[in-house]
């Protein structure tokens, strides 16, 4: 069986982002005009972290669901178990996103079979319902409810591409590495660590970003340098935290660890620590 | 890969390479390599890296400036040490810090904003200008020009196209030269002369003078008159430009390339001594450049059968739960029939799992011979590119629609040296409307040196091994012919490159289509069971899938 994460978003603590264009405007408009959002960027560029703060900002709870391949429309609406020799009912996070007039984060949408696009579609046009057959039943959805879908275009093959009729139902909004100003500010605010570093960490995951044909499939993402400064904050040095949390994490190929090596050296040298 | 060639290319913002300079000579860059003195200690050596690749990222070494630096090796270092400081100041928030506060600028040193005003107050301020560091190396703009040659264009020289440079390498010899001179020129000096007689003044008018002529008392004013040293080398290599002659029809350059990304050397097989010649081919990758020209796509219509067929080829077994029938129990199935038999419904009855050949495993990549020949119309009037190139597309957008790895290039030759690779699609490359217009962009010309551009494609389908299986589909109208390439010696070659693509697992076949005679040497090299040649589009789609499956059998067995 299927297991789906959910994550109701914790109000108290309060999440920040720094914005890099018009995100937060473009978002608000489409949650208030009851528009679904399809945020597209590379990994660890921020998308989920934008998706909790407006939660916040909007006081919206928010149900995330990490798509993976085995996540079916059953898995998304609820499903009947066997508890204790009987079968109950138990709604799955699309509809309690739905009763509870929430956000619901699809990550990563185009991992989910392309059925659970059935449930998605009614949701995200003029009907604004959910069907659950099960139970023959159609949940009219409230105003407050709104889906947000996330990927990566360019990591997916094209079988994994989003299908043109769910894409028509979205409003886009493009996601990239911030600019070197905000990418240090966000890792000084994440870690608290000295600015001097953070802007050598900067500095380095931008040399790594403008690498051309170089072998690796992702580029170091913020969420990869955030991971690297935490480390540097747990008392191990820099050049050793980059090396473990961006080299080593971002290719398993010996040459290519040995080629962003060089440039950690570079740019993180020991005698920072 | 060289252990600094990322910190290179991290800073250039493009692919960079680096090899070591075994003679005491200061490092340099043609654009494609980083040439570094290996006497340096290893930090002096990631600094001339990170300044070399830093005069790219400044556009320091555009064609336009270093032109002007041509023979003036006083005016380069200045014009060098300007370069320097102005891009580690522009880029100061993409530099290593410790970089930064290792070379401050020199407090009186005047920057400009860009290259151009570097050179101008390179050559008005030369005076305070310090010298170049040793890890600041040198500006070769000799090395720079002839390797824009390739990626450039322009005319290329008999002397270019067999691989010699000898133009280049006697200007070098002017670059390289400690005083500011051009020793073509100072053969033509009278000792006792000014430069002002009669004879000196005519052979400057010829050759063009060595040295910027700015007459105001310049160290580098040798008074030989006002026309800069450029003009003269512009001289010799244009003179040497119009003796060339292409071999074969005198195929026509585009007058304008788009920049090269990459340059790799191939060997070639040379059957009659029986062993490899290193290095003997150069392939250039090149995008296509010019404006999409009229273009005639056939076979519409039988896009969808082409899918239909391509659907089994390459494909793996993958598992496949709530089957109705199969080798295993699928547990969530059976789990999810309980509770809904148990809950009065009736349940789906589909609690199998089983395996089957639908899980797509198949790189294809696909090489256009865009030859001169291509050019022909058949008996019919049909065009064999437009035929052929509709093929390539219509295929490899089969294939992407079927979810499978696929790139496309076209490839024509001038002699060994110049083998030239036209990236229609990448492996890395998403399909779309970019495809279709660089499809159109091919203009046939030249040769096919098909040794060379299969081990190239070898390279380029081995190098990433995305799938299990691995297709080089050659698209050509007729066996390779080009400059030293023909008959047996092509046809042993083209063998041995299809031999180590094989001995990879990578499968090779070959499509001809709308000429009207079967190729015996390609029958031969590709053998018969991968080769086909069809008179008509439509008669591709159901005769491919047997004989690709066929390949991709056969390159199994070997590989």
């Amino acid at each position: 069986m299927t297991q789906v994460s959910i994550d109701l978003m914790p109000s108290t603590s309060p999440v920040s982002y720094f914005p890099t264009a018009d995100e937060i405007e473009i978002f608000s408009a489409a949650a208030q005009q009851k528009l679904a959002v399809m945020l597209k960027g590379p990994t660890g560029c921020g998308k989920t972290r934008f998706i909790e703060y407006m939660a916040q900002q909007l006081g919206r709870p928010l149900i995330t669901i990490p798509c993976h391949e085995d996540l079916t429309a059953a898995d998304l609406v609820g499903r009947y178990l066997l508890k204790g020799g009987e079968t109950v009912w138990e709604d799955g996070p699309m509809t309690r996103a739905v009763k509870l007039g929430a956000i619901c984060y699809l990550d990563e949408v185009v991992e989910a079979r392309s059925d659970t696009t059935v449930v998605i579609h009614p949701l995200t046009d003029h009907r604004r319902e959910l069907h659950i057959d099960r139970l023959n039943q159609t949940l009219n959805v409230p105003d407050d409810f709104m889906v947000v879908v996330s990927y990566n275009p360019g990591y997916q093959s094209v079988l994994k591409d989003l299908k043109e009729s769910t894409r028509q139902r979205m409003v886009g909004i493009d996601f990239d590495y911030p600019g070197a100003e905000v990418e240090t500010n966000i890792l000084v605010c994440e870690t608290g660590l000295n600015e001097s570093v953070c802007l050598d960490l900067v500095k380095l995951a931008g040399a790594i970003r403008r690498l051309d044909s170089s072998g690796l499939s992702e580029a170091a993402s913020t969420r990869t340098i955030v991971a690297t400064a935490r480390l540097i904050n747990g008392g191990v040095s820099p050049r050793r935290a980059a090396i473990a949390c961006i080299a080593s994490a971002l290719s398993d190929d010996l040459e290519i660890i040995a080629g962003l090596s060089e440039m950690i050296d570079n740019y993180l040298p020991e005698s920072l620590r | 890969m060289h252990r600094l060639a990322f910190v290179a290319s991290g800073i250039a913002g493009q692919a960079l390479d680096i090899q070591e300079l075994h003679q005491d000579d200061a490092s340099y860059t043609d654009g494609h390599y980083l040439y570094i003195n290996s006497s340096l200690t290893p930090v002096q050596q990631v600094d001339a890296v990170l300044f070399q690749s830093l005069l790219l990222r400044a556009g320091s070494l555009e064609k336009q400036r270093t032109r002007a630096l041509l023979g003036q090796p006083g005016l380069t270092r200045s014009y060098l040490v300007l370069e320097i400081y102005r891009a580690m100041d522009m880029y100061q928030a993409e530099l290593p810090s410790q970089l930064i506060s290792r070379y401050p600028k020199p407090d009186s040193l005047e920057l400009a904003s860009n290259p151009a005003g570097s050179l101008v107050l390179a050559t008005k301020n030369r005076r305070n200008i310090p010298k170049p560091l040793v890890e600041f190396g040198r500006i070769r703009p000799l090395k720079i020009r002839s390797y824009e040659g390739f990626a450039k264009g322009g005319r290329f020289s008999q002397a270019e196209l067999s691989g010699n440079f000898s133009i280049a390498e006697l200007a070098e010899h002017d670059e390289d030269a400690e005083t500011e001179t051009s020793s073509i020129l100072a053969m033509f000096k009278n000792p006792l002369s000014d430069g002002n007689n009669a004879l000196s003044r005519t052979l400057n008018k010829i050759l063009g003078s060595g040295t910027s002529g700015s007459g105001e008392g310049d160290d580098d004013d040798e008074g030989y008159g006002s026309v800069p040293m450029e003009r003269g080398a512009q001289t010799l290599l244009s003179n040497q430009s119009n003796a060339q002659i292409m071999p074969g029809d005198h195929a026509p350059l585009p007058s304008v390339f788009e920049p090269s990304t990459a340059e790799f050397q191939y060997p070639e097989w040379d059957e009659n001594r029986q062993h490899y010649k290193p290095d003997f081919t150069l392939i250039t990758e090149l995008d296509p450049w010019e404006e999409p020209a009229e273009f005639k796509r056939y076979g519409a219509g039988y896009a969808r059968q082409l899918q239909h067929q391509m659907s089994t080829v390459g494909v793996e077994y993958q598992r496949h739960s709530h089957q109705p029938a199969g080798e295993d129990f699928d547990l969530d199935a059976i789990v999810n029939y309980a509770i809904t038999l148990n809950s009065g419904n009736s349940p789906d009855e589909s609690i199998y799992r089983m395996s089957r050949k639908s899980r797509r495993d198949l790189s294809t990549l696909m090489l256009l011979d865009i030859s001169g020949s291509t050019k022909d119309f058949n008996d019919s009037g049909v065009s064999i590119h437009e035929q052929q190139a509709s093929f390539v597309e219509a295929l490899a957008t089969a294939l992407y629609k079927l979810g499978d790895q696929v790139a496309m290039y076209g490839f024509h030759s001038w002699g060994s040296r110049m083998v030239r690779f036209m990236r229609i699609k990448a492996f890395t490359e998403r399909g779309g409307s970019q495809i279709s217009r660089r499809i159109k962009q091919l203009r046939p010309s030249g040769y096919s040196r098909l040794g060379a551009a299969i081990r190239h494609a070898t390279y380029l389908i081995s190098q990433k091994r995305l799938t299990h299986h691995l297709l080089l589909l050659f698209v050509t109208d007729g066996f390779a012919y080009d400059d030293g390439y023909e008959d047996h010696y092509a046809e042993a070659d083209t063998v041995k490159a299809l031999e180590e693509a094989r001995n990879l697992g990578i499968a090779c076949a070959c499509v001809s289509i709308g000429t009207d005679k079967s190729d015996q040497a390609l029958t031969r090299t590709f053998g018969n069971a991968a080769y086909i040649r069809c008179e008509t589009l439509h008669e591709l789609p159901r005769r491919l899938r047997k004989h690709l499956q066929s390949a991709l059998n056969s390159a199994a067995k070997t590989g």
